[in-house]
């Protein structure tokens, strides 16, 4: 699925806010009801999970693995590569 | 700010090229016409013969020799032996974290070498994971075989695994191998072809029927495309290894795009499939699921532990049949059970159940009734049991 605010800033270096999340393929950051993957990160230290996060990184789209390939895993989205995350403070 | 400071070592394509390919072992076929090679020979000789020159034919033979059996991992609930690899991406009590190469090297040192598709299959995640367990080529996932039925509860799958199993008899040594294990699937219950539909959950989708506690599968679709909306994992499924009392998944498959390593979990029941509530939405484990299902299936590959009843499901199934009047089946029941069971089981029944079973007996068990015979009648023998003794009034 395409989300128009995020696919606007593919490629740039941006920092999103949302809910730190363990989906079941790796940490993400819930942005808006959409989960937005942490690159290379599994899952988030235990004090982070469910917290308010400011993520910093170079949004890409990630491609799942086609139907066809048979393979385990999200079908499709966003992650940020090269994240540093901080705590949001409002 | 944190970030992320560990990258994948070895989420590429390692061990299909590293790993030297090998034929699955032969197995060894039992001689035929030989009585004692199957638990249908044992039975006819037991019924012919009696137990005790059964027993002694048993015993010339000597032990069987040790089949070769596959163990993975350890227990979780106690440490690691020494000596033994640590999970590369950590461990928590009720899990551990194991890389590809950990989790091909166990296999390897347990089992045999993984040949090509069997390694192709580790790489596709949690399915090709119980897909290797099951014996299936890269390709296929157990929901695509239709003889296999799931379940909503493990407890349901289980009973049903380890009754098969006891069905099958004995395993002959040196016999092909075949077995029943239990596995397990996560998904989400809208399986709604379009994604602007298929966001919200399908509350009375896949539940287990109250009767059979079977679960409808007919309407899941394609297991691959279909996923809780936006982006989120299609499925997990896990495999039950009942030596380790763990399931074994993964977080997903290796694929272009994906930068979180491929990490191969050994959870507890509890980590693998546990029911949350979040605003308002069931879920199972993850955000992206809301039904866990537990599926039986027939294996070919050697459990190191083969799932069977236990013993209160033994003892359950026994009082059943007491209760249902069924003298003969009871009677061979009760067979199944060591001296002291017998006789601590026939305490519970009256007198007349005790007559029924024994004169049952000699017919459901002709020629090897004696121990269920015999312990019945030592209880008959015994002085009632002293009455307890009334609780003294408070004044």
């Amino acid at each position: 699925m395409i989300d128009p605010a995020l696919e606007a800033q593919l490629g740039q270096r941006v920092t999103l806010t949302g809910t730190a999340q363990n989906a079941a393929a790796g940490a993400s950051l819930l942005v808006d009801g959409w989960p937005v993957y942490i690159g290379g990160l599994s899952r988030w230290p235990a004090d982070l999970a469910g917290r308010t996060l400011d993520v910093a990184g170079i949004l890409v789209s990630t491609r799942g693995p086609a139907p066809e390939e048979r393979v385990h895993g999200p079908t499709g989205g966003y992650a940020l590569d090269d994240a540093s995350w901080a705590p949001h403070e409002s | 700010m944190s970030s992320v400071d560990a990258r994948v070592q070895d989420a590429g394509r390692g061990p299909a090229a590293e790993t030297p390919t090998t034929a699955r072992e032969d197995p060894a076929r039992v001689a035929a016409g030989d009585p004692v090679s199957s638990a249908a020979g044992l039975l006819a000789l037991q019924r012919g013969a009696g137990n005790r020159a059964v027993g002694a034919v048993l015993r010339a033979r000597g032990r069987a020799p040790r089949r070769a059996l596959q163990r993975l991992g350890y227990r979780l609930d106690k440490p690691l032996p020494s000596g033994a690899e640590k999970p590369k991406h950590g461990s928590d009590p009720d899990q551990r974290r194991y890389s590809i190469g950990q989790f091909t090297k166990m296999w390897e040192a347990q089992f045999h070498a993984l040949s090509s598709s069997e390694a192709d299959n580790v790489l596709r995640g949690c399915v090709g994971i119980t897909a290797l367990n099951l014996g299936l080529g890269p390709l296929v996932a157990p929901t695509d075989l239709p003889g296999n039925k799931v379940y909503g509860t493990f407890a349901k799958a289980r009973a049903i695994a380890a009754a098969k199993n006891e069905a099958l008899g004995s395993i002959a040594p040196g016999s092909p191998i075949q077995g029943y294990v239990v596995y397990a699937m996560l998904f989400w219950s809208n399986r709604d072809p379009d994604p602007k539909k298929r966001g919200k959950p399908d509350p009375k989708a896949f539940r287990p029927d109250p009767r059979t506690g079977e679960v409808d599968m007919s309407t899941i679709g394609d297991i691959y495309a279909l996923a809780r909306p936006p982006d989120y994992t299609n499925f997990d499924f896990g495999f039950w290894d009942e030596s380790t009392q763990t399931f074994w998944h993964a977080n997903h498959g290796t694929y272009a795009g994906m930068k979180t390593p491929e990490e191969i979990y050994q959870s507890t029941h509890a980590r693998f499939a546990h029911k949350y509530w979040e605003n308002g939405e069931e879920h199972v484990s993850y955000p992206d699921f809301d039904r866990v299902v537990y599926g039986v299936a027939s294996t070919n590959v050697k459990p190191e532990k083969l799932l069977l009843p236990t013993r209160d499901e033994h003892i359950a199934a026994f009082k059943a049949r007491v209760a249902a009047g069924d003298w003969g089946e009871a009677a061979l029941r009760l067979n199944g059970f060591n001296t002291d069971d017998i006789k601590r089981l026939g305490r519970t029944l009256t007198r007349d159940e005790r007559s029924a079973i024994i004169g049952a007996a000699y017919s459901a068990m002709p020629g090897w009734s004696d121990r269920v015979v015999d312990n019945l009648t030592e209880v008959d023998k015994e002085p009632p049991a002293p009455k307890p003794k009334p609780k003294p009034r408070r004044p």
